[in-house]
């Protein structure tokens, strides 16, 4: 039921604005026409409480007109109304000089609030043809005005009615442009506004999805101004326990003394990087100042990157490219060593063959048979290099699968292989009990401890009885060192690496071809170990240590000393 | 008497290159030591050699590269740094043709340097240059 008496709406809005106004007004003229018309009827005054009754209707009919759209009409008749009126007033009044007249001032402030211009210009016209009537009427005396109308009244009202309606229609105006002006700036405001929201909405789904990343950005105040991305969870923080918040609130004291001075160097405009490690992880910060249109640094942006995964990658590179330099390079030494050691004996059998042939010839048998035997341990040397490469060159497969083994065990196997030359020297062989169990080929591992007792034999001080033992030192880090004891001849401080080069030996007149610790130490390291030997010199005896896993480790083919323990 | 001093740890070779240089008719006296430290120990007369009678300075060093304890380059490198013996010629004498041991080789110094050819006339002939060159028209310094 309120909707009929409230004023209708219209698309534009200065048209239900207008509406708006028109039905305030409809509404205080009925109610003071009505009043009016009651206070006539009171009085016994029959005409006026006719005339009030009658506009009553007037504006009851421009009422209806509103509520049914017509808004133009409405007004129209309106303000017909109070023209009609108010030239009413006058005619039965005093004419142009009546008070009443005063009214068309009142009429025209109105127009020009509700009227388009040229409704407006029709108006005023309309008006001031109705003064020159009733001015007309007064001077052929057809009023009861006791005045004598003359043409200069009318000029007077015009020029005062004019200049009413050209400064109220100004004024009416100039407001319409404000109004419209402001209106303009508002939109404008808000489509701003919603850019803006728009904008930041995309920065933060950006900052929200940057891979690896975290995205801080702090004020002058180093609050949180923003704090994003995938990575800032990782870090045990989270948006909302940042955002908002000062840099020492939000994160514990010492690290926030810590990026302190950072920030402050990016807020006096410096840009920069660093890669600083956090936890178990390692972040590339991006420092970077955000600068306002004016030129001056607003905000400080942090963009830390987890690199931790490249840098490991970069690492593992580095490290396999070094291990593939040092098996070039070991490679190298392998071959050269091999073509010197292959060449020689093949130079002894051609030399004596010509010698063998001379002294045929002189009939010299004695020499010939120098000749021959000499020829002949060339061949048998040649042999056992051949047979020495070909054993090296198969520790780089491991022949069974690794198992479980203690070491006890291979110490047993290696000492049966032995027990004839051990017997032969007399040796005392020690062993500690219930030693570690070591996970390998066990094969290989027996040979490691034969090659080692076997030295241990063949270098003993011949003045007494060989005394050597096997026993295992606990590293404080978990993996066993295992050691080969022996009071034999001792060896060099300087000659402590040289021995485990392939075909080296110290002297050149002893049994075997010096390939025996480099297969110990290849055997060793492809098991993921390493072995040296500390010996105080000539005398003093020496002593193996060697280092084995207890469980799998990753063994592969190129593996080196690097993982070793200790 | 010309006096050689042979650094040589392939005992086979040590008599192959005392036999061919042998065959000459010249007054020639081979002291033939097999490693590197033995080498040092005669030139510096240390050890078993400290008697200077003993350890005459060789007319001409044959060098192997390949040495138990020193290694050949090592003895090169000492020998040649040392104010006494360094105007001795050393001739290294080897079956390495690796580029890297001709280069260290001079680098350090060598006055010449041989590889051991295969084939028995090669290597008689060899020896038999060295001999002529280096012990009988090579001019030693005066010491």
């Amino acid at each position: 039921m309120r909707g009929i008496f409230q004023p209708p709406r219209f698309d534009d809005e200065e048209q239900t604005r207008i509406a708006r106004i028109q039905h305030l007004l409809l509404l205080l003229c009925l109610a003071i026409a009505l009043s009016a018309s009651v206070i006539n009827a009171l009085l016994g005054r029959s005409i006026p409480t006719i005339a009030l009754l009658a506009s009553s209707g007037v504006v009851c009919i421009a009422l209806i007109l509103l509520y049914t759209r017509r808004l133009h009409l409405s007004i129209i008749v309106l303000l017909s109304l109070f023209i009609a009126l108010t030239a009413s007033l006058q005619f039965i009044g005093r004419g142009a000089h009546d008070t009443v007249t005063s009214l068309y001032a009142t009429v025209i402030v109105i127009g020009s609030l509700l009227l388009n211009r040229r409704a407006f210009i029709a108006m005023v016209a309309v008006i001031l043809l109705v003064i020159a009537g009733i001015v007309t009427a007064e001077t052929y005396g057809w009023t009861r005005s006791p005045y004598d109308g003359e043409p200069g009244d009318w000029f007077d009202l015009a020029l005062i009615l004019g200049l009413t309606a050209f400064a109220s229609r100004l004024l009416s105006e100039s407001l319409q442009r404000s109004r419209a002006l402001a209106r303009k700036n508002a939109e404008a405001l808000e489509a701003q506004a919603a850019a803006l929201r728009a904008s930041e909405e995309r920065y933060r789904i950006l900052a929200a999805n940057l891979p690896d990343s975290a995205v801080l950005i702090l004020d002058h105040d180093l609050r949180f101004v923003l704090a994003d991305g995938p990575e800032l969870a990782a870090t045990g923080y989270s948006k909302e326990a940042l955002e908002g918040r000062l840099l020492y609130e939000a994160i514990p004291a010492s690290f926030a003394a810590q990026v302190e001075g950072n920030i402050r160097a990016v807020l006096s405009g410096k840009r920069f990087s660093a890669e600083i490690p956090y936890e178990d992880r390692i972040y590339y910060y991006h420092y970077v100042p955000l600068i306002d249109d004016s030129g001056r640094v607003k905000y400080a942006m942090i963009l830390a990157l987890n690199v931790t995964e490249r840098r490991r990658a970069q690492a593992e590179r580095e490290r396999l490219i070094a291990e593939l330099e040092q098996k070039n390079a070991e490679l190298e030494r392998f071959t050269y060593t091999v073509s010197h050691d292959l060449k020689s004996p093949l130079i002894t059998i051609q030399g004596f063959l010509g010698y063998l042939e001379r002294d045929l010839r002189a009939g010299n048998t004695e020499r010939m048979q120098n000749d021959i035997q000499r020829i002949d341990a060339a061949v048998r040397k040649m042999e056992r290099l051949l047979n020495d490469l070909l054993e090296l060159s198969r520790i780089g497969r491991l022949s069974a699968a690794p198992q479980h083994v203690p070491f006890n065990e291979i110490v047993q196997e290696a000492l049966e292989l032995l027990a004839g030359r051990i017997a032969e020297r007399q040796a005392r062989i020690s062993v500690a009990p219930d030693m570690p169990i070591v996970y390998g080929d066990r094969d290989r591992l027996v040979e490691i401890v034969q090659n080692l007792v076997d030295n241990a034999l063949k270098f003993c001080d011949n003045q007494r009885a060989p005394d050597i033992e096997i026993g295992v030192i606990k590293e404080s880090s978990g993996s066993p060192i295992f050691f080969v004891r022996d009071n034999g001849i001792g060896i060099d401080p300087k000659y402590h690496e040289q021995i485990f080069g392939l075909f080296n030996k110290l002297d050149p007149r002893s049994e075997g071809t010096g390939v025996g610790l480099t297969i110990v130490r290849r055997i060793i390291e492809v098991h993921g170990g390493r072995i040296w030997v500390e010996s105080a010199g000539a005398g003093a005896g020496a002593t193996f240590y060697f280092s084995l896993p207890v469980a799998p480790v990753l063994i592969p083919e190129m593996s080196n000393a690097q993982s070793a323990p200790g | 008497m010309l006096r050689v001093l042979l650094v040589e740890d392939n005992d086979d070779h040590a008599e192959l290159i005392c036999r061919t240089l042998g065959e000459q008719r010249w007054a020639l006296q081979i002291v033939h030591v097999n490693d590197g430290e033995s080498a040092l120990d005669y030139l510096h007369r240390r050890g078993a050699w400290v008697d200077p009678d003993q350890s005459p300075r060789p007319h001409v060093i044959l060098l192997d590269l390949r040495l138990p304890r020193v290694d050949g380059l090592d003895v090169l490198t000492s020998i040649k740094q040392s104010a006494d013996l360094r105007r001795i010629p050393v001739v290294v004498l080897t079956t390495s043709s690796a580029e890297r041991d001709i280069i260290h080789a001079y680098d350090a110094h060598a006055n010449s340097y041989l590889v051991k050819p295969f084939g028995f006339e090669e290597f008689r002939n060899l020896m038999h240059d060295v001999g002529v060159y280096w012990l009988t028209r090579n001019t030693v310094s005066p010491t």
